[in-house]
């Protein structure tokens, strides 16, 4: 079933259309990979839907219910979390103090606060944080700053999570672990959107993948055929080098 | 009619003063995001340098103007380069409570030199004036008005086409960039500090000329910029101006129709009312709405 | 013993000879103490506001002056007595920092900070040109004397006792916060609105929360405050220097610590005590230089500096400079 559902959304900056009449359905229980050249207003779009901006036009709906326009932390009470590209830990606070914090302003009602401590150790585990709840984000590295991040927004124990760019400057390895993590918590039956540049990861994980450039909507499809797409190609290496492809396919 | 007009044309060359002062602010204010408290008091140390210079030496205040910018440019950049740059990167409210630490310090300091007196600089001419119709505009006024257009437009022009006022642009822009850049920054900062205590003197000393000037006047000096710099958009010159001519015509009729202090709670109610319906000015740009708010 | 036991230890043991000092010290000490709390009890109320949820009001005045005139205008005008009035400018503070929240606490940094000198500024215009409500400039006078005294007027020892009740009160509040989920929810505000937001926060009620209660201690000092000054006048009660002095005895002492702002109003009161009898002209001046200095070397506060000195076994005085500068 359409867990989430936008119709014609758009947004304006004053002559600048970051985004522009975007409708997209995300199924419950899969994985929708976002991809796109910079500037596309892929992060526009979470952020249009999460409520840190308000659409110029168009709705979305959730479950059901339009949750067009409404405010972060109603957002987050349906039950849709997200990670920021920029990663914004809480500066003065511990880790576990972090992931913590999501745990009490969660949408299941109110628990003391020794309770949400405690329980904050066993997600930053789950992350592999497990050896730094104590650390504050000055001290951790961007790895870490990512799996916090993460923790935070599992935390909420959401039914939606986006991803944005959770991959951008982690190693082969800590890329090998996130795309793990991811997978586990696909099985555990939360929808996933996740926006990335790292094409790997992105082929890796979804199971459907949504192409935007230039704030519209540009393809959706299998991994496999959005790869293969010229228009993808095009807006991704420009035209020259997809009138090569075409001709090198003959 | 008559006194109508007459408030409207005294609120305007009023109001140009009150631009020039506001101005420097603006621009220390946009680039640097650091609200100077102590901006009417460098105003007012100006003028005490003009008066010196009038008194001791017998100068013209014009030629005054030329020394308290120069004297304020020197004091401006040692404070931005030795004491407020050391608070640069704590959290905002930390350099409000620094400059007002310092208003404090250089209010006092003036008045334990100078007394809290009312003084002036005396010239033949700035009392003076002609009439157009029944409205009268006194010489010195009038100097005051072209001068204040003069130099922000000037400060425009430097801001534009000179490569100082480019780094300072560019670093108002994205400091970390700057850097990159090899922009000194630090210096940077103390140049468009400087600029702006330079311009607050040569106010002070154009105030001292048309009217009376004490130091505990320095924070309604203060409060006017800050209220012309939100009008006009931070870092915008020719809103800053605007502002300032905007700011002494309602100063003006208000003063006209109705109690002296309950103009003040006007200005403030405006000043609350622009930053809630529009935070970024009445002429500053929407895009920069999407910015993040640092 | 650890070092919160001696702090708990420290705390208690204050707090008793607070409690007992009227028995045996002079009048004029004991006026001092009382000014103190009162400030301590300012700085505390801003703690809450300022210190914990990172919104640097410089204009929570206006809650001071607006509880003081409350209950002053009750007094004079309706002839109520104190305690009803006292009651009635708290609930006045919080309804007031509610209406005024609406659209101050949607502005941030600086915007705020002077939205909110604004309207103590603006407030104090509109009192002031209310002559037949509040007196105007000529100040009202509650009446205290006599027969016409609505309540007995409770002398030194009295209002002495009035400032220490609040000021625990106010760090019970703060103390009560600093451990809950609110506390929590300001800090993470504080620390990052977005991701506060993103987590589930409600800002604005958060924010509005810790206005209000800003606001109603507030409106209590300055309604105890009026009742001892009988005669009070909107420049003094809406002067713009309280509201800087108690920010910087909650930046001095330690902006979101609980006892941070008693810290910073006891060493600020004693020192501008000491000035005031020694260099009377200069008093300013020098309380100018002190904000300076304090704001250069110890942004964090004295509580925390004295933590990291035990915790680090050195004087880290350089290390906020290293930290904040350019």
């Amino acid at each position: 079933m359409t867990l989430l559902a936008t119709h014609g959304l758009t947004r304006r900056f004053g002559g600048l259309v970051a985004l522009s009449n975007v409708s997209v359905a995300v199924e419950e229980g899969e994985i929708l990979g976002v991809i796109g050249p910079n500037g596309a207003g892929k992060t526009t779009f979470i952020n249009l839907i999460t409520g840190h901006l308000e659409p110029t036009a168009g709705t979305v709906s959730f479950d059901g219910r339009d949750i067009t326009g409404r405010k972060p932390w109603d957002i987050a009470h349906v039950g849709i979390a997200r990670t920021f590209q920029i990663v914004k830990p809480f500066r003065g606070m511990t880790a576990r103090e972090n992931v913590a914090v999501s745990f009490m302003f969660a949408r299941d009602g109110r628990r003391p606060v020794a309770d949400c401590i405690s329980q904050a150790e066993q997600i930053l585990e789950r992350v592999g944080l497990r050896a730094k709840t104590q650390a504050v984000p000055n001290e951790l590295s961007v790895a870490d700053l990512k799996r916090l991040e993460l923790a935070k927004a599992l935390a909420m124990r959401p039914r939606l999570l986006f991803l944005d760019e959770v991959m951008g400057g982690l190693r082969s390895q800590e890329m090998d672990e996130s795309i793990a993590l991811i997978k586990s918590l696909s099985k555990e039956g939360v929808t996933i959107v996740a926006i990335e540049h790292v094409m790997k990861a992105i082929m890796a994980i979804s199971t459907s993948v949504l192409v935007m450039h230039e704030g519209k909507v540009l393809m959706r499809g299998s991994p496999d055929e959005v790869s293969r797409d010229e228009r993808v190609i095009k807006a991704y290496f420009g035209e020259k080098f997809a009138k090569r492809m075409r001709r090198a396919r003959g | 009619m008559a006194q109508f007009l007459q408030a409207t044309v005294y609120g305007l060359l009023q109001g140009s003063l009150y631009a020039l002062v506001a101005v420097g602010f603006s621009l220390v204010w946009g680039v640097m995001n650091i609200v100077n408290l102590a901006h009417g008091a460098f105003v007012i140390m100006g003028a005490y340098v003009a008066l010196e210079a009038n008194l001791t030496f017998g100068l013209d205040p014009l030629i005054g103007m030329l020394i308290a910018a120069m004297a304020l440019f020197v004091f401006g950049y040692l404070v931005q380069r030795l004491l407020i740059n050391l608070v640069v990167n704590a959290p905002i409210w930390m350099t409000l409570l620094l400059t007002f630490g310092l208003e404090l310090f250089c209010v006092n300091v003036l008045i334990a030199v100078a007394t809290g007196d009312y003084r002036s600089i005396a010239t033949s001419y700035a009392a003076r004036g002609f009439s157009m119709g029944s409205v009268r505009v006194p010489y010195g006024r009038l100097i005051s008005f072209v001068l204040a257009i003069t130099l922000t437009a000037a400060l425009a022009a430097f801001m534009n086409r000179t490569r100082t006022g480019q780094a300072i642009r560019a670093t108002g822009m994205d400091r970390v960039t700057a850097r990159l850049m090899g922009i000194n920054v630090r210096n940077i900062y103390a140049v468009t500090f400087g600029i702006a205590a330079a311009l607050a003197a040569a106010c002070g000393a154009l105030i001292g000329m048309v009217g009376t000037f004490s130091p505990p006047g320095a924070g309604a000096l203060t409060l006017r910029s800050f209220v012309i710099a939100v009008l006009g958009g931070l870092g915008n010159m020719w809103g800053a101006l605007a502002g300032g001519l905007l700011l002494g015509a309602v100063e003006a009729w208000g003063g006209q129709y109705l109690s002296g202090t309950l103009v003040n709670a006007i200005s403030f109610g405006v000043l609350i009312l622009v930053l809630i319906v529009r935070p970024t000015g009445l002429l500053g740009r929407p895009f920069y709405e999407a910015r993040v708010e640092v | 013993m650890t070092g919160r036991r001696i702090a708990l230890v420290a705390a208690g043991a204050s707090l008793v000879y607070a409690a007992l000092a009227p028995t045996f010290t002079t009048g004029s000490l004991l006026r001092t103490l009382g000014s103190i709390f009162m400030f301590a009890t300012l700085a505390q109320a801003w703690n809450v506001i300022g210190g914990f949820a990172g919104y640097a009001s410089f204009g929570n005045v206006v809650f001071f002056g607006l509880g003081g005139y409350v209950v002053a205008v009750l007094m004079a005008k309706a002839r109520w007595g104190f305690w009803p009035s006292l009651l009635v400018a708290i609930v006045f503070g919080v309804v007031f920092a509610v209406l005024i929240g609406l659209p101050v606490l949607r502005l941030r940094g600086h915007y705020f900070a002077i939205a909110t000198l604004g309207v103590a500024e603006g407030t104090r215009e509109v009192v002031l040109n209310m002559p037949r409500l509040t007196g105007g400039g000529s100040g009202i006078t509650i009446p205290a004397l006599g027969t016409r005294a609505t309540t007995p007027y409770p002398g030194n020892r009295a209002f002495y006792y009035y400032f220490l009740v609040l000021l625990v009160a106010a760090t019970a509040v703060v103390w009560l916060i600093s451990r809950s989920r609110f506390g929590y929810a300001l800090r993470a505000i504080h620390q990052d609105e977005d991701a506060a937001g993103a987590v589930g926060i409600d800002t604005t009620r958060a924010k509005t929360a810790a206005f209000a209660i800003s606001g109603g201690l507030t409106a209590a000092a300055g309604a105890i405050f009026a009742f001892q000054q009988v005669t009070i006048y909107p420049e003094r009660l809406f002067s713009v220097e309280i509201t800087v002095l108690f920010v910087v005895m909650a930046v001095i002492g330690g902006t979101g610590t609980v006892a941070g702002p008693v810290v910073g109003a006891v060493a600020l009161q004693f020192l501008s005590e000491y000035l005031r009898s020694h260099y009377l002209e200069f008093h300013t001046l020098i309380f100018g230089a002190i904000i300076i200095v304090a704001v250069v070397f110890l942004p964090q506060g004295s509580v925390s500096f004295v933590r990291e000195a035990i915790a680090e076994r050195r004087l880290p005085l350089l290390d906020n400079v290293r930290r904040n500068r350019l």
